[in-house]
């Protein structure tokens, strides 16, 4: 990999990219909250 | 025979600290920017005090250059196990000076805390604290977490970047210079400080009804010891101080943003997005948090605490989020939670033992080493099981296709076993101490996988010989043993060499 090939993402393009990522953590915590409330459901019922 | 260091060798380290203090000192101007605007003149002039005495080590290092400028291995980790130390140390200063520490020591504890993103603290009365100190506390978090000898290698570039970079615990090289690396990592900083602080403080502001630099103040310093993985709150009560479920989910997605690699990071950036999910880590974390967090659940059920799906999730989630990213932020006060007890407790400690993944923020034995280690061991029960002759696969993928070889596998277990090591050192202390052996190995872990969960064993009153173990686990967990042996190696070879 080159060097400027290396800086693309410091471009307004790679920017975007920021902001999926941010996105992309935000729907990880949303599913690991909807597996923890599935759980708690469960145990609940159970126990 | 041991090859004692020579006045060249003094030299070089001298001169790579004092650039790097050099560095810290123009930082430490942030805060006392921040004391002069909020007319807090008594912490203004610690930091004075402070950041005169960082520049001062930094010129006397850089002036006396060595003749050649090249940075061995053993050098390197020399350098970054100093620096981890004398920082938090003249990092102390302001918060002595703060008069909430009863004795010097605490206030270097808290320094160490900070700058190695634990969070335990023995400050006294931290809702009262100067906005400037606090900035301070939490602004340590950031430096540490993003890494003290990444943000120099950011300005200074050239020979011996490279030690010093894997000498902070960082073993990925995402871009293929470090200060490109280095660069980068900084820029997923700035773009979680910005959407992380707007969204903490939308909801201070609109939600909680703070007034706009109170919610900016509380969103900012969330964000430091959110993303870092620290911990440190500018309230007593943690992030229960809010009751906020909005405020616990924006929290919540920091931490595990900070608790991610920076491979992964620019994995989301830059795409393939679905190569996150190959990766043998993310699956190892996916699992461990999944399993700890039905211990969790289960054990908070039982206790009868929570009756009800909404309290138990919300309970349960954010504190096995918060101990298995070793970010350490809390929702229950620590009587509450040395109360939870059995499975929840467990699930608890754990999650803060195993910790995130690799080349992130987070501390503990990490889940690179995990997932490794189960993989090594399902090969050998393979290898068991299968003809004398056949091949048992090694590969697995981890920002690619890599293979387990004997040295890493060999590499992975000391470094898993010293971390089980530190852990039962504290607990041992503790019990020492008459300490109930639970509450010794939660707070023990804490402590060594920079997680900052407390059950009160922490507390101003607390033995001085327990709180230098503290210390010295927050130290030596945080940079993963190497720098810490290969500083006490060249002090050993400096008494006994030859």
């Amino acid at each position: 990999m080159s060097e400027p090939r290396d800086r693309r993402w410091l471009s307004l393009q790679g920017l975007s990219g920021g902001l999926a990522m941010f996105a992309a953590e935000a729907l990880i915590v949303v599913g690991l909250a909807a597996l923890a409330w599935l759980t708690s459901v469960l145990i609940l019922s159970i126990l | 025979m041991l090859i004692r260091p020579v006045a060249e060798d003094f030299r070089v380290i001298g001169f790579y600290m004092g650039r790097i203090f050099l560095v810290v000192a123009a930082a430490s101007l942030l805060p006392l920017t921040w004391a002069g605007i909020a007319r807090e003149w008594h912490p203004f002039g610690s930091f004075l005090l402070m950041t005169g005495v960082f520049a001062l080590l930094g010129v006397i290092g850089v002036r006396i250059a060595p003749k050649v400028s090249e940075l061995d291995w053993s050098h390197g980790m020399v350098v970054v196990a100093l620096t981890w130390l004398i920082v938090p140390m003249m990092g102390a200063i302001p918060l002595l000076l703060s008069g909430h520490f009863g004795r010097p020591l605490d206030a270097f504890f808290d320094a160490m805390s900070g700058l190695t993103t634990t969070g335990l603290s023995l400050l006294s009365d931290v809702d009262h604290l100067a906005s400037s100190i606090n900035f301070w506390r939490h602004f340590l978090q950031f430096l540490g977490g993003q890494g003290i000898i990444l943000a120099a290698l950011t300005i200074f570039a050239g020979t011996g970047g490279i030690t010093l970079y894997f000498g902070e615990a960082r073993d990925e090289r995402i871009l293929p210079s470090v200060t490109s690396t280095a660069r980068f990592i900084w820029a997923v900083s700035v773009v979680h400080l910005i959407f992380g602080v707007t969204a903490l403080g939308l909801v201070g502001w609109l939600v909680l009804g703070f007034d706009f630099d109170r919610s900016i103040f509380h969103g900012l310093m969330t964000f430091f010891a959110g993303f870092d993985t620290g911990g440190f709150s500018p309230q007593s009560t943690s992030i229960g101080y809010y009751h906020s479920a909005i405020f616990e989910g924006v929290t919540a997605l920091l931490m595990v943003a900070g608790a991610m690699s920076f491979g992964l990071h620019y994995a989301l950036w830059r795409g393939p997005r679905r190569s996150v999910f190959a990766n043998l880590e993310t699956r190892t974390i996916l699992s461990t948090f999944g399993f700890t967090m039905v211990l969790t659940l289960l054990g908070l059920a039982a206790t009868g605490l929570f009756v009800n799906v909404a309290g138990l999730t919300r309970q349960g989630f954010f504190q096995i989020l918060s101990a298995h990213t070793g970010t350490g932020f809390s929702t229950v006060p620590p009587v509450e939670l040395a109360r939870w007890g059995g499975l929840a407790f467990g699930g608890i400690a754990i999650a803060m033992a195993l910790g995130g993944m690799g080349s992130s923020t987070a501390g503990g034995v990490k889940s690179l080493r995990i997932g490794l280690t189960v993989k090594a061991v399902v090969n050998q029960i393979k290898q068991v099981l299968l003809p004398e002759h056949a091949l048992v696969g090694t590969a697995y993928n981890q920002s690619g296709r890599k293979h387990l070889t004997p040295v890493l596998i060999q590499s992975v277990m000391i470094i898993s076993l010293l971390y089980v090591a530190l852990y039962l050192l504290g607990a041992g202390i503790g019990l020492a101490y008459g300490i109930p052996l639970q509450e010794s190995l939660f707070e023990s872990v804490s402590a060594s996988a920079n997680v900052g969960l407390s059950v009160g064993v922490t507390d101003p009153s607390m033995p001085i010989l327990l709180e230098l173990v503290y210390m010295l686990q927050m130290w030596a967990g945080r940079l993963e043993f190497v720098a810490v042996f290969s500083l006490l190696g060249f002090a050993y070879a400096w008494v006994r060499g030859k």
